[in-house]
């Protein structure tokens, strides 16, 4: 049987943390880990919209075209999409990723990087169409 | 007076009754060893990355808000290693001991730490709120062992608020849909970004179906609205753990997105304290000494 100082204890945690997780649902964001909002796919996409796939593309001394997977320079898809919603010019973002290229030792070296947009064109929810955007670019200097 | 608080009729006597309904021992041992388990298998297998982050360039690191009010610093390949084997080495310590109490909190202060890592560069994850109060709470139920059926207020606390966490992660994400996607989320092509993005082959067909996509976002959020039955019990809270599990299989094989610690934690629902290696392998000896000896 716990005391009652026990219970108030173990109450008050309770309820603060129910109450940081309101306030970050209602007021929150994802930078409030772990009592931001849970936004999972809470975004939405209008069904006569478009929905973009961030890509990285690049040349390397060799002369070779190569498509970068956000994984071979440690970050995960969805952190490359995070990372351009954090930076206005997107070659700044471009550099930064050539250098986690460089950082990871992966040869051969790069000569250019392309941070790109595809997008999906949706009519009534289906897609109808797809091209793809330049947004940022680097070279080796 | 405790008495009076717990067999009192007002709601706060309620409320308490319901937070700290007794419930066995052996279901926290079983969910220490789960618990503990998971964070060294998501260390090395469900999620290496986070160890990656040491070497991406700082400049891509953005702390999050509790990285900044804390102090930490910025990722590098030493502390991520440090970290590292500090949390893999607490995580054995508790999983070995009976009250899991200093290892217990040791754990969770660094994978807590382990989280700011892996959430700074550009994506937080979702899943973690019920694993992180798993962590927080689990070193306050006493001493437990597997199969022990006898019930505490302090293992029926924990076990409540590890449940509490994996009902308000889909109850809250309902509210979150209505403020970052709008009321008519629902009706959406949100689930054909998923598609479009990260859909396996098995979903492929779905892409000219948009309809049937649509009615999953429907059937989502009913789900997530009926979440809170999972804490009523009996054959509806039943029901509704099998929903729930059916769900996180559904998602991992259509877009490979599987909510592990949540998982881990969804298992605070059903009653782990039968489970009796002990007794179970007792019984085996048993069996197999009778069938050589020819006796009943």
């Amino acid at each position: 049987m716990l005391t009652r100082t026990q219970r108030a204890v173990r109450m008050g945690a309770a309820a603060a943390v129910l109450l940081l997780l309101a306030a970050g649902t209602v007021w929150g964001d994802d930078e409030h880990f772990p009592f931001g909002p849970f936004r999972m796919y809470s975004t939405r996409n209008d069904p006569n919209g478009t929905v973009n796939v961030v890509k990285i593309r690049a040349r390397t001394v060799t002369g070779e075209i190569v498509s970068l997977r956000p994984r071979t320079l440690g970050l995960r898809p969805a952190e490359v999409n995070g990372q351009i919603t954090r930076h206005v010019d997107d070659s700044v973002l471009a550099a930064k990723l050539a250098r986690a290229y460089r950082a990871f030792d992966l040869e051969p070296p790069l000569e250019k990087l392309w941070l790109l947009h595809g997008f999906h064109q949706l009519r009534d929810g289906r897609a109808v169409d797809y091209w793809e955007e330049v947004r940022g670019t680097w070279s080796r200097t | 007076m405790e008495q009076d608080v717990a067999g009192g009729r007002g709601l706060i006597a309620r409320i308490q009754r319901w937070w700290f309904a007794p419930q066995p021992l052996g279901r926290v041992a079983v969910l220490r060893t789960l618990v503990y388990g998971f964070v060294i298998f998501d260390v090395f297998l469900v999620r290496p990355w986070v160890a990656l982050h040491g070497t991406v360039p700082g400049a891509l690191y953005r702390p999050l808000a509790i990285g900044d009010l804390l102090g930490l610093p910025t990722p590098t390949p030493l502390l991520v290693a440090v970290v590292k084997a500090a949390l893999v080495a607490s995580a054995c310590a508790a999983l070995v001991s009976r009250r899991a109490r200093v290892a217990g909190v040791v754990v969770f202060a660094l994978y807590l730490e382990w989280m700011v890592i892996a959430f700074s560069y550009g994506k937080v994850d979702h899943d973690r709120i019920a694993f992180l109060v798993a962590l927080a709470v689990l070193p306050t139920a006493g001493a437990a062992r597997w199969g022990e059926r006898r019930a505490t207020e302090a293992a029926g606390w924990a076990l409540r608020c590890i449940q509490v966490g994996v009902v308000v992660t889909y109850f809250a994400s309902v509210f979150a849909k209505a403020r970052f996607g709008g009321l008519d989320w629902v009706t959406g092509a949100t689930f054909m970004r998923a598609v479009l993005r990260r859909g396996s082959g098995l979903v492929e067909p779905l892409l000219e179906e948009p309809g049937l996509l649509v009615a999953g976002q429907v059937l989502l959020v009913a789900f997530e609205l009926l979440s809170p039955l999972l804490l009523v019990g009996g054959r509806v809270g039943r029901a509704m753990v099998a929903v729930a599990f059916g769900f996180h299989l559904v998602t991992g094989l259509a877009i490979g997105i599987v909510f592990w610690p949540h998982l881990v934690c969804l298992l605070a629902f059903l009653p782990l304290e039968r489970i009796r290696p002990v007794a179970l392998a007792a019984g085996r000896r048993r069996s197999y000494a009778s069938q050589i000896t020819g006796g009943p």
